[in-house]
């Protein structure tokens, strides 16, 4: 047997993002689809709806949001699936190493991996649906504080149903009525912008709530993964 | 090192063991015998800790297993069904990741662990064009990357060649020799050259039937 | 006090417990339902700006209260089961499932109902209204996970998790759902008027069908708990026991 030196906690954070973010390059689907989802989703809006320049301004803030926070459930598949049906996910539970760490990492790996490039994109398709220029900036705030809210309820609610054979819309039913306040403060934020209102109070807000999803969610899909791998 | 008492399993309304007393220690080899559905698989989940359905109390030297887990798992490794390899990522990265997990520094001892299970070069070939036997090996190679004091193997010998067999036998041997504790389930008669406790799940139920 | 909670954690004394209390508690209901309804329905004198329509108010505000009630009562169940392992915790938190599911339905049928009159329309987006709604949400996904589970432990604790997770949600989504109504809509002033301002031939009868439905509520509770009960123990000697006696006394009559 080998006595090799022990990792900091940091480095074994470090190691977990780098091994996700290596998946997340062999399967490049896992960072081109929620993507591609939220282009093409946000594109059925004008077509639907009429391309009429203020009727799309209205709604353009509510249109980035919702196709965002489906992008993100949709995306959440792949958090868990892959180590949850090749054994990783038990290996994972016996780690000595603390759980809340390791899977707030993974967490975080998959906001990099199905968020950033949604909130790089989202100012160009708010400007593509007449969103005025002053909404531009709280809407990209909101998006960066309030999504990596959004993974972590949506890991709650993929740990939860990842044991079952069919869970797509089973997940969405337990986690969307979770994103609400997310959804409505973000929009609002942009709301208060238009309006020539201080957005600073909702954007602190925001805040207050990912820290609590911080703070709570880890243990929250901990015990989640417990139960599904039972 | 590691004790049930009285462990107590139904499921679905079945009663899967009553009344299992053992203690295993190291340098000491236990083999959980059974047919198809006694429980096997089901114990050994009990005993790492993701199973709790169970009644009867487990102890890690000498202490309630539920106030020493990170004793417990520092010292543990478990080999399950599946392999808990993933498929896109190499031999290398995969156990890389498997040290890191668990806290331990590799510290460049990958290659030579692959290579003890016959992989030697395999190390940068993407896990999914590697055959069942082979993705075995790389998942058994972890046993030579962590410092465990227990392992903890559900039917280890699965898709491996008569050769593989054999080696993962002197393996664990040598394994029980260094004081290591080992329990393992499987339908392979083993040949080790150390002495076999057995605990039947069979027999044991039908015992606690009769009394 | 806490040997006694623990002992009713046994499903056993839990089912023998109500057996001896369940007349009591279904006269109550009765009486205070009958007299409440009768008179606030029949008796009191119409409201002078709602007329009659008002009246629909005795079934819809306890109704109303008690959903949110009711998903507070299965939180604290379900960690009653996750932290203390007892059983019927996990049954009651089962049974709470449907019955606040059904209960905050009817509290948005009677809502929307009493919306035609008052306001012209059967739906608007106000703050409780849309509140209630996630709520009916959070129960469905609730009974959902329930049933999408094999077995049964696993699908206890499953939901326990997630009615946690949802009861520390609650506030902050009633708390957004608030804030975003008076955004868009101005704060609507046409709820019920202040109960302080009101007569007591208006308060005295919704004071009796407020616990009146409380009393149908833990009834509804209580036999589906006793339901779930017998189920889970089926195979217990109790059980068999209390079914051949039942079997005897219908036999008998």
């Amino acid at each position: 047997m080998m006595n090799n030196p022990r990792m900091g906690l940091g480095s074994v954070i470090v190691a977990t993002v780098r091994r996700e973010l290596l998946l997340a390059f062999r399967s490049p689907g896992d960072v081109i689809n929620p993507l591609m989802f939220f282009i093409i989703a946000v594109t059925l809006f004008p077509l639907g709806g009429g391309a009429d320049s203020e009727f799309l301004s209205g709604i353009a803030s509510g249109v980035i949001w919702v196709t965002t926070l489906l992008a993100i459930m949709f995306s959440m598949e792949s958090l868990f699936r892959a180590d949850y049906e090749d054994g990783s996910l038990e290996q994972l539970l016996m780690s000595p190493q603390p759980l809340y760490f390791l899977l707030l990492a993974k967490v975080l790996s998959h906001w990099l991996v199905a968020c950033l490039p949604i909130l790089i994109l989202a100012p160009f398709f708010a400007a593509m649906l007449a969103l005025p220029a002053a909404g531009i900036l709280p809407l990209i705030l909101g998006l960066l504080a309030g999504t990596p809210t959004l993974c972590l309820l949506g890991a709650i609610g993929m740990a939860l149903t990842v044991g079952l054979s069919r869970s797509g819309l089973l997940l969405a039913v337990l986690i969307l009525p979770l994103y609400i306040p997310v959804l409505v403060f973000g929009t609002g934020m942009v709301s208060a912008a238009l309006g020539s209102l201080p957005y600073t109070g909702l954007l602190a807000l925001m805040g207050a709530m990912l820290v609590l999803a911080i703070c709570l969610s880890p243990l929250a899909i901990a015990a989640a993964l417990r139960i599904s791998v039972n | 090192m590691l004790e049930a008492q009285g462990l107590f399993c139904e499921r679905d309304d079945r009663v899967l063991f009553q009344r299992l007393d053992f203690s295993l220690f190291g340098g000491q080899v236990m083999q959980i015998q059974g047919s198809n559905g006694s429980g096997k698989t089901t114990l050994l989940r009990i005993l790492c800790g993701l199973n709790t359905d169970y009644e009867g109390r487990i102890l890690w030297d000498n202490q309630p297993i539920q106030e020493m887990r990170t004793q417990f798992r520092d010292n543990v490794f478990f080999l399950g069904h599946a392999p808990a390899i993933n498929k896109s990522l190499s031999p290398l990265e995969n156990l890389r990741w498997f040290c890191a997990s668990r806290g331990v520094s590799d510290n460049g001892d990958i290659p030579a662990a692959l290579a003890a299970f016959g992989l030697a070069g395999y190390e940068d070939v993407p896990c999914y064009v590697m055959s069942a036997g082979q993705q075995r090996r790389v998942s058994l190679a972890r046993m030579k990357l962590i410092p465990a004091k227990m392992w903890i193997l559900d039917e280890p010998f699965t898709a491996l060649d008569k050769r593989g067999v054999a080696e993962l036998e002197t393996m664990l041997a040598a394994f029980v020799k260094e004081g290591g504790a080992l329990m393992l389930t499987t339908h392979h008669p083993l040949q080790l050259q150390c002495p076999i406790t057995v605990v039947d799940l069979d027999r044991s139920n039908d015992e606690a039937d009769n009394s | 006090m806490w040997q006694w909670f623990l002992q009713l954690g046994s499903p056993r004394l839990f089912y023998s417990m109500t057996d001896r209390y369940l007349p009591w508690l279904t006269w109550f209901t009765v009486i205070l339902l009958g007299t409440g309804l009768a008179w606030g329905l029949a008796f009191t004198p119409p409201d002078y700006q709602m007329g009659e329509n008002y009246r629909i108010a005795y079934i819809h505000v306890p109704m109303a209260t008690l959903a949110m009630g009711c998903y507070a009562m299965m939180a604290s169940f379900s960690a009653g089961y996750l932290i203390w392992k007892i059983k019927v915790a996990d049954m009651i938190a089962k049974a709470c499932a449907p019955i606040g599911a059904s209960i905050t339905a009817v509290a948005l049928a009677t809502g929307s109902l009493w919306g035609i009159p008052t306001w012209g329309t059967w739906w608007i987006w106000d703050a409780r209204l849309t509140s209630t709604l996630i709520m009916l949400f959070l129960y469905v996904g609730i009974i959902a996970l329930r049933s999408a589970f094999d077995s049964i432990d696993s699908g206890a604790r499953a939901c326990a998790v997630l009615s946690l997770v949802g009861v520390v949600n609650l506030p902050i989504i009633k708390y957004s759902v608030d804030w975003w109504n008076t955004l868009h809509q101005g704060a609507s002033n046409l709820s019920l008027s202040d109960t302080a301002a009101n007569p007591p031939e208006v308060w005295i009868p919704a004071f009796f069908v407020g616990f009146g439905i409380l009393g149908f509520f833990l009834i509804a509770l209580i036999l589906r708990t006793r339901n779930e009960i017998l189920i889970r123990e089926r195979r217990s000697q109790w059980v068999s026991d209390l079914v051949a006696n039942n079997m005897k006394e219908s036999g008998d009559a």
